[in-house]
């Protein structure tokens, strides 16, 4: 059993690389990389001029990952170190030194490019494809360390792992002076209690929407207005602030604002918002529709399956021809048509906002309609399936009463399908959906993905790609642990009885 | 030879809505049932075996119904019965029904034990703890070792044979006074077949429930049965002991059928079949239904249909055949030595 579900977990991440590199190798090598900057605001306004606009150009490359890329101050300190006579001699690009540095830059593989109108020179070396996605991959799990902080303007920053209290006193926590955040492991009264930013994940900066957010924090951060209230800081100040004082990570320079709340340099936190998350918006609306679709469906399927033929049977039978052939977008259309006329919802997630209830009843209506036609149909004929079952015939011969027959024989046997799904359907449901968002701008993973293929935000799409993947993968490896649990012939023991069957996938 | 008719169908028409159209299956059997005795339904295909029993129990297919008829059992008339909850008291308990195949038969995902003690509990209104004493009482009758240890394992736990057996256990679970093997041992293969027929030989002596056994495999019809009906297109066309239709059937039909066993084909020669196919059900059948395929068929076969000719006591016949004025007719060489035969192959009394 151990064995089995850490080969399959081994599988899962060795499929989720898979397809996260094939997703990355395809966009960086396919999407053309200048279209980065047409929504870009500071390209706009550097673009009339052409002295900055390589050296912003190449930056941001390098940041993609496309290419290293070195301006003159960069190639003679890296060659003479900083502040020698003999840098000072290497910024005049026609010097001897210059040239050996050049010569060195270039044995390595870097083109020298001269800006006509400043006569700056920088160098760019074009980074091979496997190289980039070995760099992307080395750099994805980033775990928190006292030496990550390396500051010139605080060289003598304490190193250390430490056990302390939080600014009121109220709780312990493991914390960390040197490391990107203050706090490693601490508990609070919200799910799941314990928290860690020891280990977390990096797919680089969110570009150019959210412009330089990191993109997971992109989407896991608070969204909306900040929630104040009264908040004593380290250095005793009470102010009303919406702080969060566990995602503080470090910064380099304290404004002067900060001087006054803060003791030491981990002032760079997070913010308290009203509206949650891209993801947990996505994840509110994908619970709200699953436990809506599977309310419904279910008993419907039941009673479709026992009326077979009759006239309820034939209008599910007719609602599920209808939601599987027109396409999504038409029928979301439609029945945000009839919401909005016949009984004044809303047309849209932001006009009342997420903390009016009306703003939640046609996208879960929405999202739920296809998941309902597909898991009616399944259920019904499961159930019908299971009927004409031998076994239902015998339970019959028997002389069991339907009602027994339904709940012990039929029911039984045709939820093991449904439940193999269930983990999918959960873990899909906060995935989002990209047309349901999309269609009443509900600010979540779904409406992300689309805005960020948009724009060229090919950092967020590699994110996206990931959770999507690795969401998929993990329901499949929850759904056949659960159908374990509930099919006795399925077991994943392999000493015990020869005769128990494996679950191959 | 007067024993007691512990259930009797009389004329009974059964009739099944296929689309638009109306199949009769069974077309006007009388049929009755003596107590303690094992009676074999034999027949091919489609003749109408299963269907038969099924109205025994109410377990018609909902499109199919009595449309004539009366079946008494027990001083009630069960065409009559129309709710399930009279029929849940009936089955199972009084009737009960072992079916063809062991392997789909019982619920995969339930334990055994589960599935003997829930028809105990509903019929004799026991508790678990009872129910499961009973149920491992049963299992062991049955013949599963150890009972009380197997009692929590599932079906595909079990060997085919072994299931059969635990069908047989829940069936007769609530001592019903009949039980209707509906060809039990055609899935399993020819070492169990003969296991699983002398257990129910067995149970039947210590139980003394009425046997009806449904089959085509005229072996099994051999070992077990003391009385034989042979059906063909929705009719009895023959019944009577088992010595009489294999020693001296009268109706071309169960010649056809004798004939056809394969333990009488001889080394080098095709084995016999039956030409052609039985007729269709959904157009009203006129005369004689074998007519079309028995090569003794007189004028009078394809005019009207024959009624059933006494032979002896025990054993009728429908055939025109045995009409004073029909001219003999030799039976097939195949089967007129029947008896010789049967001894040879298998070196005892076969009946």
């Amino acid at each position: 059993m151990k064995k089995y579900i850490l080969i399959r977990i081994l599988r899962s991440i060795f499929s989720i690389l898979v397809v996260t590199s094939i997703a990355y190798m395809l966009i960086f090598e396919f999407v053309p990389r200048n279209r980065v900057f047409e929504n870009d605001g500071i390209y706009a306004k550097i673009s009339n001029r052409p002295e900055q606009l390589p050296l912003y150009v190449n930056q941001k490359y390098e940041e993609l990952g496309y290419l290293n890329f070195s301006a003159q101050d960069e190639i003679c300190r890296d060659t003479y170190g900083a502040a020698t006579s003999a840098y000072t001699i290497c910024m005049d690009t026609t010097s001897s030194l210059f040239s050996i540095a050049q010569a060195k830059y270039e044995a390595k593989g870097y083109v020298f490019t001269t800006i006509e109108l400043s006569g700056v020179v920088y160098a760019t070396r074009e980074i091979p494809m496997l190289e980039r996605l070995w760099s992307f991959f080395s750099k994805m799990v980033v775990i928190d360390n006292p030496n990550v902080i390396q500051d010139e303007a605080h060289p003598d920053l304490e190193r250390k792992i430490y056990i302390g209290q939080n600014w009121n006193k109220t709780s312990y926590a493991l914390m960390c002076s040197g490391c990107e955040h203050k706090y490693l492991v601490y508990f609070d009264w919200s799910f799941p209690f314990i928290h860690q930013n020891v280990v977390s994940l990096n797919f680089g900066r969110s570009l150019p929407n959210f412009y330089g957010i990191p993109t997971l924090e992109v989407l896991t951060m608070d969204q909306g207005i900040n929630v104040l209230k009264p908040v004593t800081f380290p250095s005793g100040v009470t102010v009303d602030s919406g702080v969060l004082e566990y995602t503080c990570s470090y910064k380099s320079s304290l404004d002067s604002l900060d001087q006054t709340k803060f003791t030491d340099n981990y002032a760079n936190c997070s913010l308290n918002k009203d509206a949650p998350s891209m993801m947990g918006t996505s994840f509110i609306f994908g619970i709200l529709a699953l436990i809506f679709s599977y309310l419904i469906s279910i008993p419907l399927g039941m009673y479709m399956a026992s009326h077979k033929g009759r006239a309820i049977d034939k209008v599910g039978m007719a609602y599920i021809v209808f939601v599987i052939a027109v396409p999504a977008l038409a029928y979301i259309y439609l029945f945000r048509y009839i919401g909005s006329t016949f009984f004044q919802l809303p047309e849209s997630y932001p006009s009342l906002g997420p903390n009016n209830i009306l703003s939640y009843i046609m996208p879960t209506i929405s999202l739920a309609l296809p998941s309902i036609a597909g898991l009616l149909m399944w259920t019904r004929r499961y159930m019908v399936d299971q009927n004409t079952a031998d076994y239902v015939k015998f339970a019959r011969s028997k002389g069991l009463s339907e009602g027994q027959i339904y709940l012990k024989h039929i029911l039984r046997n045709a939820i093991i399908p449904i439940a193999h799904g269930l983990p999918g359907a959960i873990i899909g449901a906060i995935g989002g959906a990209i047309i349901t968002e999309r269609i009443y701008a509900i600010p979540g993973m779904g409406k992300m993905l689309n805005d960020s293929i948009r724009v060229f935000n090919n950092n967020m799409v590699i994110t996206l790609t990931f959770i999507f993947t690795s969401l998929a993968i993990l329901s499949v490896l929850l759904g056949d642990l659960l159908i374990t649990r509930i099919d006795p012939r399925i077991s994943l023991d392999d000493k015990k009885k020869g005769k128990k069957k494996h679950v191959k996938r | 030879m007067e024993r007691k008719v512990i259930l009797s169908a009389r004329d009974v028409v059964v009739k099944f809505r296929v689309r638009d159209r109306v199949l009769t299956a069974i077309r006007k059997v009388s049929l009755d049932l003596y107590e303690g005795e094992t009676l074999a339904i034999v027949g091919e295909s489609g003749s109408g075996k299963t269907v038969l029993t099924k109205t025994f129990t109410g377990m018609l297919e909902s499109n199919g119904f009595i449309s004539e008829g009366k079946i008494f059992f027990e001083d009630q008339d069960l065409v009559q019965i129309k709710n399930n909850k009279t029929w849940e008291k009936i089955r199972g308990s009084k009737i009960a029904t072992v079916f063809q195949d062991p392997m789909s038969s019982l619920n995969p995902i339930r334990t055994i034990g589960t599935q003997i003690t829930e028809v105990i509990i509903k019929h004799q209104k026991k508790n678990s703890k009872e129910a499961r004493e009973i149920a491992i009482d049963l299992m062991d009758k049955v013949g599963i070792p150890n009972a009380a240890d197997r009692f929590n394992e599932y079906p595909f736990q079990y060997s085919g044979g072994m299931r059969q057996r635990i069908v047989i256990a829940i069936a007769l679970a609530c001592r019903p006074k009949i039980l209707i093997c509906d060809e039990p041992t055609t899935a399993l293969d020819v070492t169990i077949q003969a296991q699983i027929l002398e257990l129910i030989k067995n149970l039947q002596k210590e139980f003394g429930f009425t046997t009806i056994y449904i089959t085509h495999d005229l072996g099994v019809v051999a070992n077990v049965a003391q009385r034989v009906a042979v059906m063909y297109a929705g009719q009895i066309v023959e019944y009577g002991t088992s010595h009489e239709i294999f020693y001296s059937p009268k109706h071309p039909y169960t010649w056809a059928l004798l004939s056809s066993l394969p333990q009488l084909g001889i080394k080098g020669e095709k084995l016999y079949s039956i030409p052609g196919t039985p007729p269709s059900l959904f157009y009203e059948v006129k005369g004689d239904a074998f007519a079309q395929r028995n090569p003794y068929a007189m004028n009078i076969d394809f005019e009207e249909e024959p009624p059933f000719f006494m032979i002896t006591e025990s054993h009728f016949a429908k055939t025109w055949l045995q009409d004073p004025r029909a001219p003999k007719v030799e039976l097939p060489s195949a089967i007129r030595d029947l008896h010789a035969t049967i001894v040879k192959i298998y070196g005892k009394e076969g009946v």
